[in-house]
């Protein structure tokens, strides 16, 4: 034996013990005796041993009881049978017992340790079976948990995911797949994805991945589901194993309808600017072009006209081009607020002070009007400067000649309100939806002289929803219109309370 | 024809309007205006012009469209050749085709970007007004 190996040796007689333990130290064995079978138990309980050597007879515990409680210890336990009354009888009792062998008395050293040897090989190879179930047994829990995470996680995904063999039958499929899909649950699994599939692309894809596989790396393709008006990203792509060999395809599916509507919505802005930077150019230039042509010089009146009108079309394109930098600063977050303690009613006079002139020059009486005592708030005084001034000046300019705009405020809920109240065309109830988006101005016979950007809304709006306010309009044709813009008074409020 | 042939010009830009209007007038056209779609419908049927200048982008981003067809389903108003000015073929490129002449949906004799050239304008107008048919009243 090359290693070595130990054996427990149980018998009451002191010279059968002895003679065992010279033999078998020589051979590499460690040996430990017993002289009983209770002896044997204690010492195999405190240690396993690779063979015990068991003397059938022996007064208490006999050997073929002594065989049981050692082998209830170990089940893996090998035993040889030492009996001097050897009879196949004993030997077929002993083996039913789960003994390895019967070692009848008398026997040569050689006997002893052709049987010992034998049995330790015996032991060997058993323990070298256990070891190699226990780790099978470890490897395949190992790969049910990674499979139960493998789940989790493709279950988790916002993208669908969606496996096939290399028929196309579907064997993996996550719930972000059925919904994007729009497929039915129960025909998906061992279905072929052409049947579970609505999706003709999405097929053709698979199709062509599993046909041509060798050749095909990965496929991208935007699909449609029509039903939803959805757009899909989808990715195809083989799967092989380590030998290369196509097992199948995976399609990853990913929702793109909003960066596509983003995306659309990025460029309709763009046209809309370019078209709105292009018409006063077009109208000054046109002018310019009558100036030069000498087409107007003969009525010094019209020449006058044209040249104001000119210049007021360059200063309109100068306020188209700083409300859309504001725009795209508010946009990106990058107009830092300057947050003040700020007096309302004071801002107000200020605004009304500044557009006076303007509304003056058409008869129109500004006025403000404020309920009580109203409290400070927290806000960027630039902020709320524009926001006040572009609702003012609107309703200036949509006023009747001779008509009156009123801002007033108060206090609703936690907000501090704003109206500003105009005595002017009014807007359609289809217009008010609109009238906030960019470029958006109502266009009615008698808007076509105002000139404007159709960014003041949307500038108001934008600002006011980073104060996380309401601006609303409510208003009746003919008879004017009144917008209100609601800001949070917030910490201030709070304060207020807790001193009262 | 009338000795000096009217033009309706259709468009939203008060100071566009005024521009034509002067160009024409100075090559011996008589003019009419309207500054929404509507109401240069209204003022084709009040004075059957013998030309129309329209402007594509109006009340809505596509309100020159839909002048040209209530005109073209008017059977008094229908042969009027129409000139289109738009800006809308460079800043919306993938328009592309929508914003040729069409029977169906731009039914127009001739569409021209903004700014228009006033020599072109003026050459194009003669065209169709003095170049016989197909499209000339």
């Amino acid at each position: 034996m090359d290693e070595s190996f130990s054996v427990l040796v149980v018998d009451d007689e002191r010279g059968m013990r002895e003679g065992c333990r010279r033999i078998l130290e020589r051979h590499a064995a460690l040996v430990d005796t017993a002289e009983s079978g209770d002896e044997a138990v204690a010492k195999f309980a405190r240690r396993h041993y690779d063979l015990a050597l068991v003397d059938i007879r022996m007064p208490g515990m006999d050997g073929m009881e002594t065989l049981d409680r050692l082998r209830a210890l170990d089940p893996d336990a090998v035993a040889i049978m030492v009996t001097g009354y050897a009879s196949l009888q004993t030997a077929i009792e002993a083996t039913k017992r789960g003994a390895h062998d019967v070692l009848p008395k008398p026997f040569t050293p050689d006997q002893l340790l052709a049987k010992v040897f034998s049995a330790v090989e015996r032991r060997q190879l058993t323990l070298e079976a256990k070891r190699l179930r226990e780790e099978r047994e470890r490897r395949l829990l190992e790969i049910a948990t990674e499979k139960s995470r493998l789940r989790t996680v493709i279950n988790c995904m916002q993208d669908g995911v969606l496996v096939t063999n290399r028929d196309g039958d579907v064997v993996l499929s996550n719930p972000a797949a059925t919904r994007l899909l729009l497929l039915d649950d129960s025909r998906l699994l061992e279905h072929n994805v052409a049947d579970a599939a609505r999706q003709a692309e999405l097929v053709d894809m698979i199709e062509k991945v599993l046909r041509e596989g060798d050749g095909v790396s990965m496929l991208a393709r935007e699909i449609a589901v029509e039903r939803e008006n959805r757009v899909l990203m989808a990715n195809v792509a083989p799967v092989r194993d380590e030998n290369g060999e196509r097992l199948g395809a995976v399609a990853v599916l990913r929702d793109i309808t909003q960066l596509k509507e983003l995306d659309r919505a990025k460029s309709q802005f763009v046209s809309m600017v370019s078209h709105e930077l292009r018409a006063p150019l077009a109208v000054i230039e046109g002018y310019l072009g009558m100036v030069l042509g000498g087409m107007a010089t003969d009525d010094p009146v019209e020449e006058r006209l044209i040249l104001s009108r000119s210049r007021a079309r360059a200063q309109s394109l100068l306020t188209l081009i700083d409300d859309l930098l504001d725009i795209s600063r508010i946009e990106a977050g990058q107009l830092a607020k300057r947050v003040e303690t700020l007096d309302p009613a004071e801002i107000c006079r200020d605004v009304l002070g500044l557009l006076r002139p303007q509304a003056a020059a058409r008869g129109i009486v500004l006025r403000e009007e404020s309920a009580g005592d109203l409290p400070r708030i927290q806000a960027d005084r630039e902020d709320v400067v524009r926001v006040l001034t572009n609702l003012v000046s609107n309703a200036i300019k949509y006023n009747r000649d001779e008509g009156q705009v009123v801002v007033r405020s108060s206090i609703e809920g936690g907000y501090l309100r704003l109206d500003v109240v105009d005595t002017g065309l009014g807007i359609a109830a289809e217009d008010t939806s609109k009238i906030f988006d960019e470029f958006y101005r109502v266009k009615r016979r008698e808007t076509r002289e105002i000139t404007g950007t159709g960014l003041g809304l949307a500038i108001a709006k934008r600002i006011v929803d980073s104060y996380n306010g309401v601006v609303k309009v409510a208003s009746e044709l003919g008879k004017g219109s009144t917008f209100s813009v609601f800001l949070p008074l917030g910490d201030i409020a709070n304060m207020r309370n807790a001193i009262e | 024809m009338r000795e000096r042939p009217l033009v309706l010009i259709i468009d939203d830009d008060v100071d566009y309007v005024r521009i034509n209007r002067r160009l024409l007038e100075r090559h011996g056209y008589d003019v009419v205006t309207a500054a929404v779609g509507f109401e240069g419908v209204e003022q084709a049927r009040d004075h059957h012009p013998d030309a129309i200048i329209l402007d594509f982008m109006m009340e809505s981003n596509t309100a020159g469209a839909a002048v040209a067809q209530q005109l073209s389903e008017d059977e008094k108003l229908k042969d009027i050749p129409i000139i289109l000015i738009t800006a809308a073929r460079t800043v919306k490129p993938w328009w592309g085709d929508k914003l040729s002449p069409n029977e169906d949906w731009l039914p127009v004799s001739k569409v021209m970007d903004k700014p228009v050239n006033p020599e072109q304008l003026l050459a194009e107008l003669d065209e169709l007004l003095h170049g016989g048919p197909p499209t000339a009243s």
